[in-house]
């Protein structure tokens, strides 16, 4: 059996005396999508914190196309092909959505200061390719309206689709996603599934935090449930909700509020 | 899905920017370089003060890049200053180096400086960094009055010679203004397209967030580097400019006053514009030529403007302005 | 250099110290309840010297009636600084720009020196007597006395207020976490406004008891808002011990490098000592806390 894109293998983060993260495992294959659910404090941001080198595991390992990316510094991730976004939109305040969009494909510029300082042929080519792939991606989320609109003043959720399209310009293997559905409507939110069944029909993993108990199910391949940072449950989506442990410790309870 | 596939390089075709703002510039520019070049003809008394004006609009557009972009502050700019007016300066004087030569030398040798500065001192966070940066100033006015074989001590350095390039001799104030005026075209065209570039945005995504920019494959820590060795080019220029126009440097063109000038210029103009460092530069050096009496009241009015700027104004004159007319636009 | 020459620079050096320590204390207690760094401190160390000058003058009293005036006028003037620059400021503010408005307080202070008192050094008699004590062979003025009874005055009284009143450990809870102390219902702004009173009178006191020993104008305010930074960060930002030791570990390195180079190349050791302590060991040799690195 070959390896998975990204496999975590018995992964712990203590806090102090809190477990945030309690040996957990999960792979993810090309071409599909993970859904990540659970209660408010389960350990879900803090399990894409480790995977992304945000903090450092107190144990267990990970690994991404086959290399082990275990206390890698951040900056170098997307280069392997790994991209994320932030459960609060981390956009850059003052550029435009299409700016936003255009510095998610860094890892495919070559200019730098003396290039883009001289405009330099390399930097205007370049800046034309960044901008016809932002609005390319812009039109692919139905954002193209808005292209030109400062990204932060616009409302949360769709700041969120906004992440969603700088992840894609970063051309990523691995998609990781923390809450994008946060502020949209369920007509938004149905959108961001079909975006999402796109992303993955083009051959992209998605990693898909989420609270929105049908989008998930809906669209993921599989499912892992955290809870108190233990994985309660791990397996396709309807196996998932068929189980009493996860109904017992979330859905029952807490699965409606968000 | 192969059209829209989300995982092809960029590749030609398109346009970025708002395209209003890209049909103004020219002419902005435009403008801006007409009254530019008959300022000294209308108003030939104030040549002199708009030479000092064009080198701190330099230092200061330089300094607008680490500061006002990358969000890093530096009240030490007056370091590569003094490299830039004292290195040249004895270079000239002592080894009789050609003037243009011994700026463009030390231009590299300050930006060399900058990367081993900029590497240990980046690490630092937030104010600490503007600490650091404050010992530069410190040590640098210390060593210009303290190294007196080499800077002549507290009374200066004299006999600098002018600057000169081939059969031009830069020496009269009109001839100075000229050249000052391409240097400072020239820096604000690159410190614009650094701007308006991946560079600048990628600068601005580290202001902002270093973590999320981190994310987006960009280091900050090099990125910042680079920003602190582009600044301290402008600020070695600029304080060559100065040496090779006045033919004289002192510990006090380089003290610790005018570090903070320079940071106080592109507050209050307003960071990450290219017309913000100019109003800045203007109205600080331009304030003590206004008389005597009024030359007195420049530290003091300089620190309280400081004060309102940065508590009540934090984008500037120039970037309130483009706040409020960005405003009304529908 | 012999044996009474060492021990003179080396007191000499101690009673320098003592003025870097009064500006380090001040500082330090002001970033301990606030996280505001006041870059301004060292600057109204000259501007207390230059205005007990003029109430010497003016007034012609006894230097113990100007020095409680000075110290009372601190008191309030730092209060008042306090309520209309620095409470809008942190408000508003990030710890960046704060920092660049407490440059800009410096700034102003020298701009209020040289309007009012011109650019021409000042100094005023010694307390009590020009004339020195010798004890073999090492000459030790007066004046000495008081710069070190004014450090431990304020020493002594800030460990008394911190220790044995309420006062004092509502302002230690909020020296612990400032956030915290806030969410619990502390009046933070009272507790600032009340550690910046206190600098002021520090502040007073090293001005007025140092200015017989020295000659101090506007441009003397940022080699002294400099290095009593540098003593604060030396001693660890916060601990009032460090802070002292901190300020009188250089002003003995000031008097010593002195001796052999100029004092201004003394005082590029100690920046570069202070530059490469940031670098290497941030918190400070007393401090405990470390927040300086990313």
């Amino acid at each position: 059996m070959t390896e998975p894109l990204l496999a975590v293998e018995d992964l712990t983060r203590r806090f102090g005396g809190l477990t945030a993260v309690n040996d957990v495992s999960c792979g993810v294959e090309p071409g599909t999508i993970l859904g990540v659910i659970g209660p408010n404090g389960a350990g879900k941001t803090t399990l894409l914190d480790l995977i992304t080198g945000f903090t450092r595991p107190d144990a267990g390992t990970v690994r991404f196309a086959g290399r082990d990316i275990g206390g890698i510094e951040p900056y170098r991730l997307p280069s392997l092909g790994l991209m994320r976004t932030f459960q609060s939109a981390r956009l850059v305040p003052e550029l435009t959505v299409r700016e936003n969009v255009m510095l998610g494909a860094y890892r495919f510029t070559r200019s730098r200061f003396l290039s883009d300082g001289l405009r330099l042929p390399v930097s205007r080519r370049e800046e034309r390719g960044l901008a016809a792939r932002a609005d390319e991606l812009l039109r692919f989320l139905e954002l193209q309206g808005v292209a030109d609109r400062i990204a932060i003043d616009l409302p949360a959720g769709v700041q969120h689709l906004v992440e969603v399209g700088r992840g894609l310009a970063g051309g990523p293997r691995l998609l990781m996603l923390d809450e994008p559905a946060a502020g949209l409507d369920d007509t938004e939110t149905a959108e961001l599934g079909e975006v999402l069944r796109a992303v993955r029909t083009g051959g992209i993993a998605v990693v898909l935090i989420e609270h929105n108990i049908d989008l998930v199910m809906n669209i993921s391949d599989r499912v892992l449930v955290l809870d108190a940072g233990v994985a309660i449950a791990d397996g396709a989506p309807e196996r998932v909700r068929a189980d009493a442990a996860v109904i017992a410790a979330y859905l029952g309870e807490e699965g409606r509020d968000t | 899905m192969d059209s829209r596939s989300p995982v092809t390089p960029p590749e030609g075709g398109g346009q970025g920017g708002s395209r209003t703002e890209r049909g103004l510039r020219p002419a902005l520019a435009a403008v801006g370089l007409v009254v530019a070049l008959a300022l000294p003809y209308v108003l030939p008394g104030t040549t002199s003060l708009l030479v000092i004006v064009g080198v701190f609009f330099l230092i200061v557009l330089g300094l607008n890049l680490l500061m006002g972009q990358a969000g890093q502050t530096s009240l030490g700019q007056t370091l590569f200053m003094a490299i830039g007016g004292y290195g040249a300066g004895l270079l000239a004087l002592k080894l009789h180096w050609p003037t243009a030569l011994a700026a463009a030398g030390m231009a590299v040798v300050s930006a060399g400086v900058a990367a081993v500065l900029g590497a240990a001192f980046l690490r630092l966070r937030g104010y600490y960094l503007a600490l650091a940066t404050l010992g530069l100033a410190v040590i640098t006015q210390n060593l210009a009055t303290g190294l007196g074989p080499l800077t002549g001590g507290p009374s200066g350095l004299v006999g600098i010679p002018s600057l000169r390039l081939g059969p031009i001799v830069f020496f009269s104030d009109q001839a100075n203004y000229y050249l000052v005026l391409v240097v400072c075209g020239l820096g604000a065209w690159f410190v614009g397209n650094l701007q308006r570039g991946q560079t600048g945005r990628a600068l601005s995504a580290i202001a902002a967030d270093p973590q999320a920019a981190a994310m987006l494959g960009i280091k900050p820590s090099r990125y910042k580097t680079r920003a602190f060795v582009v600044s301290a080019v402008f600020a070695s220029l600029g304080g060559s400019l100065y040496a090779f126009y006045f033919r004289f440097i002192s510990p006090e063109m380089v003290g610790v006053t005018v570090a903070f000038a320079i940071v106080i210029m592109l507050t209050l103009g307003g960071a990450r514009t290219l017309a913000g460092p100019l109003i800045g530069a203007l109205l600080l050096q331009g304030l003590p030529m206004a008389g005597q009496r009024v030359a007195l009241w420049e530290p003091l009015v300089a620190g309280l403007v400081l004060i309102v700027i940065v508590t009540y104004f934090p984008l500037g004159i120039w970037g309130g302005t483009r706040a409020l007319i960005g405003r009304w636009r529908p | 250099m012999n044996m009474v020459d060492s021990i003179q620079v080396v007191l000499g050096g101690l009673i320098v110290g003592c003025v870097y320590a009064l500006i380090a204390v001040g500082m330090s207690l002001i970033y301990s309840v606030s996280r505001i760094i006041n870059l301004a401190q060292g600057g109204f160390v000259v501007l207390a010297a230059l205005t007990a000058v003029s109430l010497q003058q003016r007034l012609g009293t006894s230097p113990f009636v100007v020095l409680v005036l000075v110290v009372l006028i601190f008191t309030v003037g730092l209060g008042a600084v306090d309520i209309v620059v620095m409470r809008p400021a942190a408000r508003r503010a990030t710890p960046d720009q704060v920092l660049l408005v407490t440059v800009g307080v410096l700034q102003t202070i020298g701009g209020l020196l040289l309007l009012l008192w011109g650019s021409l050094p000042y100094t005023m008699q010694p307390f009590t007597g020009a004339k020195p004590l010798v004890i073999g062979g090492v000459k030790i003025a007066t004046q000495y006395f008081w710069i070190v009874g004014a450090l431990a005055l304020a020493v002594a009284g800030l460990w008394f207020l911190l220790h044995r009143t309420g006062l004092g450990l509502t302002m230690r809870a909020t020296a612990q976490n400032p956030e915290a102390a806030r969410l619990n219902g502390v009046d933070v702004d009272r507790v600032r406004l009340i550690a910046f009173g206190i600098s002021g009178a520090m502040a007073a006191l090293a001005g007025a008891t140092v200015i017989p020993m020295t000659f101090l104008q506007f441009d003397t305010v940022t080699p002294y808002a400099v290095t009593g930074f540098i003593a604060a960060v030396i001693g660890g930002l916060g601990s009032t011990a460090g802070a002292v030791a901190g300020g009188l570990l250089l002003g003995v390195l000031e008097g010593v490098f002195s001796r052999y180079t100029s004092s201004s190349l003394a005082e590029v050791a100690a920046i570069a000592v202070l530059i490469i302590l940031l670098l290497l060991r941030p918190a400070g040799l007393f401090g405990r806390v470390s927040e300086v690195r990313r």
